[in-house]
């Protein structure tokens, strides 16, 4: 304890790092916001979304073979082939580079779809067969629950009864199994409900050479449907419906998916043929308000890094360290006591210095264009950004403890300072110039892979920040990692080493 | 033209604190001269007035009557040991004298020459990190005497040398003097200056407190004063106090008087029948001149501020 | 002059890390450049037709040889600073504009060394490399030799920026003379530019970074394909950086012959 107070004062007693730490909150929060300045958007003046029934913004495009219903019903189909058809059109874009895997979100699908209506963006609940994802039963472009992982012809069957949807699949129309029970935001009493068939663009994303290029390839598939029962039996026709996103001329020149022409719905003998093209499912940008708010911290961490590294170095400056070892003889304790208080200041900081950031930044933000629909205002409240702030600043501790082992190990603060910040720095350059799957090699093995604790949204390829591809959690696993081997090198050595 | 070293009404403030104040002393050739004064009197401020480190607010430091910045090959006209420390400590001995060499033109064999004169020729080869103070310390003068400067100037040089060295540095700074060189010595330690030192120039808070030859320094102070060694110390005392003389206990056995001539003293004591030892005239060490010198210089200062 | 060059060159010479981060120019232009040409490959490429730059990948070493360079200018600085070495220096030499001369002059020199190895070898590595990651003459790929005027563009302006970094690093190290301040100011120059581009969305703003942030602007001279998409030209964009470099240095000059050291 009385190690811990004595580096304290060391600390505390030096002027210019007490000045450089709050320079480096105050850095965090002034880059940050400034930086919310250069955050613009026109998304929400071109829409690749549709606005879903809680507000999101989603995508909803596939074709829909409907008649109405109403009350309680259950319908049942055997979805005896579905077969991708290819791109229907070629519009540029990357044809080369990786193809992002395709989620449950993405996939191409055949099943039921229950639906208030058929206007894109309509509440919903589907249950489908996926090309490789097996069987889901889907709600509103955000509940997904996976069925069996079958991808062989199936049987498919969802039943309504009161607000709850219930969802089942079988491999022969005979021995059913229960998916899930759903309960959809608005699907009305009189709804629409049939076999739908959805194929979302594939997406294209080649790294390297100085930035991420991503493009889309619009798809589609057709998948056949027997046995197609409605119960209660009711009457009325089968309709081929291709809901549709609203496309602009702009989205069609970048590349987007026009309507596909031809008939959605055919039907021979009992057997109906759907074609399908588009995606259902979340769509909201992959850019992420909270780390746009967040951009200061690189050069906050820069200031830190250097505080760190100096704490350590400076011991061995005059010689320091005999005093220091003679006043504490265990020499762990005073490396424990050393990366207590640095840490502990160094976190409390951070947590107040991106918090503000956030606080300052996202109204900004949302001024150049980063507002609903197209990104929902972020709450300091809300999970994701709790997570993104705390493990930003648990990030921003770590790295400085790293620079603090790193200075007491090689007892040089240029070599410090300069080794930790090139390990923070240049994967993020040279992920932009290597090409494939290095990147996020880079991200899994390098400090820099810690900036993924700064985004809120899930991981992504498509994007040229080369965090974005790993979670927050692999980020701030490797930097922690970092930490735990630098100080334990540390330790070591000072133990082995004469002062 | 006659080697010197000349300060003529410098005023020198860091940061609003005054280090030196209207100070002004010349330095002569072929004696050591004495810089002394306590620490923080100004004495190193006033050495890197006179090698232009630092620029003085007012007045002028001189080397041989030139501003030190515009001296050509400086190295051969000044040499001096500011502070044994600036010394790279991944840098070799040699290496560290050869740069200094290469600026002035002086050949590289003089490296080698001052690193034998000063007695680190075996480790020449080795990092001055690993030295001690005092091996860093004969580096620098190394360094100082690399030029064959005819004005050399030593801050503290006798600092982390062991008594060896001690002795060794004396020889050296007389030996350099009787070559007719400037040579400046500065210290805090009046003692080290005893047998040093021809001349002295005293400062205090900035200010000149004396510029004075040892000798005459030494009497000044010495005046008439006489010791008495008795075994009867506090009788001795009684006799000669009641015959007006000011009488100050020195050692356990011995006596100073002052005011009555050694020859009344012998009698004063026989008539009382006190016995004594010896009796010799007392002889002012430096380190008394010194503090006389500098409670002048303090009651000074006071009446000066009292007088504001 | 000749005296305080011979000086400031024997200083160099004599300190171990001089050594080491010459190195650290010539090795990390050679192994980050194998690094990038070693992974290419023709067919990840992302447009067709496919126009990778081939010299500028083979030359994006300079990433790392930057830090080296940076490192270098300040360390010959603050190390004076941080060792007291800078007064015997002044004393040896008081006309201080010498002094600064002599150690542009020096750092110059060492960099512009250790970067002409260090292209040099990235250049030749990459031409043995990239043939057979299917970069060939036929597939419309030049050689990286110098005879391609572009490619001696891009050397020759590769190297000069290194050296500009350093000298940046002189000025840095001489306005903040502290060793930890300077190293990481340079690292914030040479990197929050590229990093900040990552993270802002508006194409104006990335591209005010890529015009004026010193990285981007100096490393334009690398370009030897699609040159109409660079943000600032070539010789301008590596001018822009001599100006910040002259700028600083000259600043850390007058700081020099005005401060007492």
């Amino acid at each position: 304890m009385s190690a811990v107070l004595a580096e304290w004062t060391k600390l505390r007693s030096v002027p210019r790092w007490i000045a450089t730490l709050v320079g480096a909150a105050v850095l965090t929060v002034g880059l940050s916001a400034l930086g919310a300045a250069g955050g613009t958007t026109d998304i929400n003046d071109h829409p690749n979304f549709v606005t879903g029934p809680d507000g999101d913004p989603v995508a909803d495009g596939f074709g829909f073979a409907h008649r109405t219903v109403t009350g309680d019903v259950s319908v049942t189909v055997h979805v005896t082939s579905l077969t991708p058809t290819g791109a229907r059109a070629d519009r540029g874009g990357p044809d080369r580079g990786t193809v992002v895997p395709r989620t449950p979100w993405t996939d191409v699908a055949a099943g039921i779809t229950l639906k208030d209506g058929t206007e894109p963006g309509s509440s919903y609940v589907s249950v489908l067969l996926t090309g490789s994802n097996g069987v889901r039963m889907q709600s509103d472009f955000t509940q997904d629950v996976a069925g069996t992982p079958s991808a062989d012809d199936r049987w498919l069957r969802l039943t309504r009864t009161g607000d709850e949807v219930t969802g089942f699949e079988s491999a022969d129309g005979v021995e059913w199994q229960q998916i899930a029970t759903m309960t959809p935001a608005a699907v009305p009493d009189t709804a629409e409900v049939g076999p739908a068939v959805l194929s979302a663009p594939a997406v294209y994303v080649a790294r390297g050479m100085g930035g991420a290029s991503m493009g889309e390839h619009p798809e589609s598939a057709v998948a056949t449907f027997q046995d197609v029962t409605v119960t209660p039996a009711s009457d009325g026709t089968w309709r081929g419906t291709a809901v549709t996103m609203p496309i602009t001329d702009d989205l069609i020149a970048m590349g987007a998916a026009e309507a596909p022409s031809g008939p959605v719905l055919t039907e021979r003998s009992g057997t109906y043929t759907v074609t399908g093209s588009g995606k259902v499912g979340p769509q909201a940008p992959d850019d992420d308000v909270v780390e746009a708010a967040l951009l200061g911290v690189v050069a906050g961490l820069m200031a830190l890094i250097c505080v760190g590294a100096l704490f350590g170095t400076s011991e061995y400056r005059r010689g320091m360290i005999r005093t220091t070892f003679t006043a504490v003889p265990r020499r762990g304790q005073v490396l424990a006591a050393k990366a207590t208080v640095l840490g502990a200041a160094t976190f409390v900081l951070s947590l107040v210095a991106v918090v503000a950031s956030f606080v300052v930044a996202v109204p900004i933000l949302q001024d150049s264009g980063m507002a609903p629909p197209a990104f929902p205002t972020p709450s300091l409240t809300d999970a994701a950004v709790v997570r993104a702030l705390v493990l930003t600043a648990l990030f921003m501790t770590s790295v400085t403890l790293v620079a603090l082992a790193v200075g007491m190990l090689v007892r040089r603060s240029a070599v410090a300072i300069t080794f930790t910040i090139v390990l923070v720095v240049l994967p993020l350059v040279a992920g932009t110039v290597l090409p494939g799957t290095s990147p996020r090699w880079l991200m899994y093995t390098t400090l820099a892979g810690g900036l993924a604790t700064l985004r809120a949204k899930p991981p992504t390829a498509t994007l040229a920040e080369p965090w974005a591809l790993i979670g927050p959690g692999a980020g701030i696993t490797v930097v922690l990692c970092y930490a735990a081997a630098a100080l334990g090198l540390a330790w070591w050595q000072l133990r082995r080493r004469d002062a | 033209m006659e080697p010197s070293l000349e300060v003529r009404d410098v005023r020198k403030t860091y940061r609003g604190v005054v280090a030196v104040d209207g100070l002004s002393f010349t330095v002569r050739p072929g004696e050591v001269t004495g810089f002394v004064g306590p620490n923080g009197a100004g004495k190193s401020t006033t050495m890197r007035l006179l090698l232009g480190l630092d620029a003085p607010d007012h007045g002028e430091a001189l080397v041989d009557g030139s501003r030190y910045g515009t001296l050509d090959r400086p190295l051969t006209r000044v040499g001096a040991l500011l502070d044994a420390d600036a010394v790279h400590p991944s840098r070799r001995a040699r290496d560290h004298l050869l740069w200094m060499a290469r600026s002035n033109g002086i050949a590289d064999r003089r490296a080698d020459e001052v690193l034998d004169q000063v007695g680190l020729a075996a480790v020449a080869h080795k990092r001055a990190g690993g030295f001690s103070l005092g091996m860093r310390q004969r580096l620098g003068i190394a360094a100082a005497l690399l030029g064959d400067p005819p004005v050399l100037m030593f801050d503290e040089p006798t600092n982390g040398l062991d008594p060896d060295g001690i002795v060794w540095i004396r020889l050296l700074l007389r030996a350099l003097a009787s070559q007719g060189r400037v040579v400046l010595v500065s210290s805090h330690l009046m003692g080290e200056l005893q047998d040093t030192a021809d001349r002295l120039v005293v400062i205090g808070r900035g200010r000149l407190v004396a510029e004075t030859a040892v000798p005459d320094l030494l009497a000044s102070v010495s005046r008439d004063q006489v010791e008495v060694v008795t075994p009867q110390r506090s009788e001795a005392m009684t006799v000669l106090a009641n015959a007006g003389a000011t009488v100050t206990v020195q050692a356990a056995d011995g006596i100073v008087v002052e005011g009555l001539p050694g020859s009344e003293i012998a009698s004063l004591l026989g008539a009382a029948g006190v016995t004594f030892v010896e009796l010799r005239r007392h002889r002012a060490s430096l380190e008394e001149a010194y503090m006389e010198l500098t409670r002048g210089a303090v009651e000074f200062a006071t009446a000066d501020e009292d007088a504001r | 002059m000749t005296g305080a060059l011979r000086a400031e060159w024997t200083k160099a010479r004599s300190l171990p890390s001089t050594g080491w981060l010459v190195c650290v120019v010539a090795l990390g232009m050679v192994a980050l450049g194998l690094a990038v040409t070693g992974t290419l490959r023709v067919d990840e490429c992302g447009d067709d037709p496919c126009v990778l730059d081939t010299v500028r990948l083979s030359l994006a070493g300079v990433n790392v040889a930057q830090v080296g360079a940076a490192v270098l200018g300040v360390l010959l600085v603050t190390g004076e600073y941080a060792t007291g070495t800078i007064r015997p220096t002044l004393v040896s030499v008081p006309r201080r504009g010498e002094v600064l001369a002599a150690k542009v002059a020096v750092v110059g020199v060492l960099t512009a060394g250790g970067a002409a190895l260090g292209v040099g070898g990235a250049l030749l590595v990459a031409r043995a490399v990239l043939p057979s990651r299917g970069f060939t003459a036929e597939a419309g790929y030049p050689d990286s030799t110098l005879l391609h005027d572009l490619t001696q563009r891009a050397a020759v302006g590769t190297v000069l920026y290194l050296v500009l970094v350093a000298l940046l690093g002189v000025g840095i190290g001489l306005l903040v003379q502290d060793t930890g301040g300077a190293v990481t100011l340079m690292m914030a120059v040479l990197f929050l530019g590229p990093v900040l581009a990552l993270f802002v969305s508006d194409p104006d703003w990335q591209a005010w970074l890529h015009r004026y942030a010193p990285t981007d602007a100096g490393l334009a001279v690398q370009a030897t394909r699609d040159l109409a998409a660079l943000h600032i030209a070539p010789w301008p964009g590596l001018g822009l950086v001599a100006g910040y470099a002259a700028a600083v240095v000259l600043a850390g000059g007058v700081v020099l012959c005005r401060r007492d050291a």
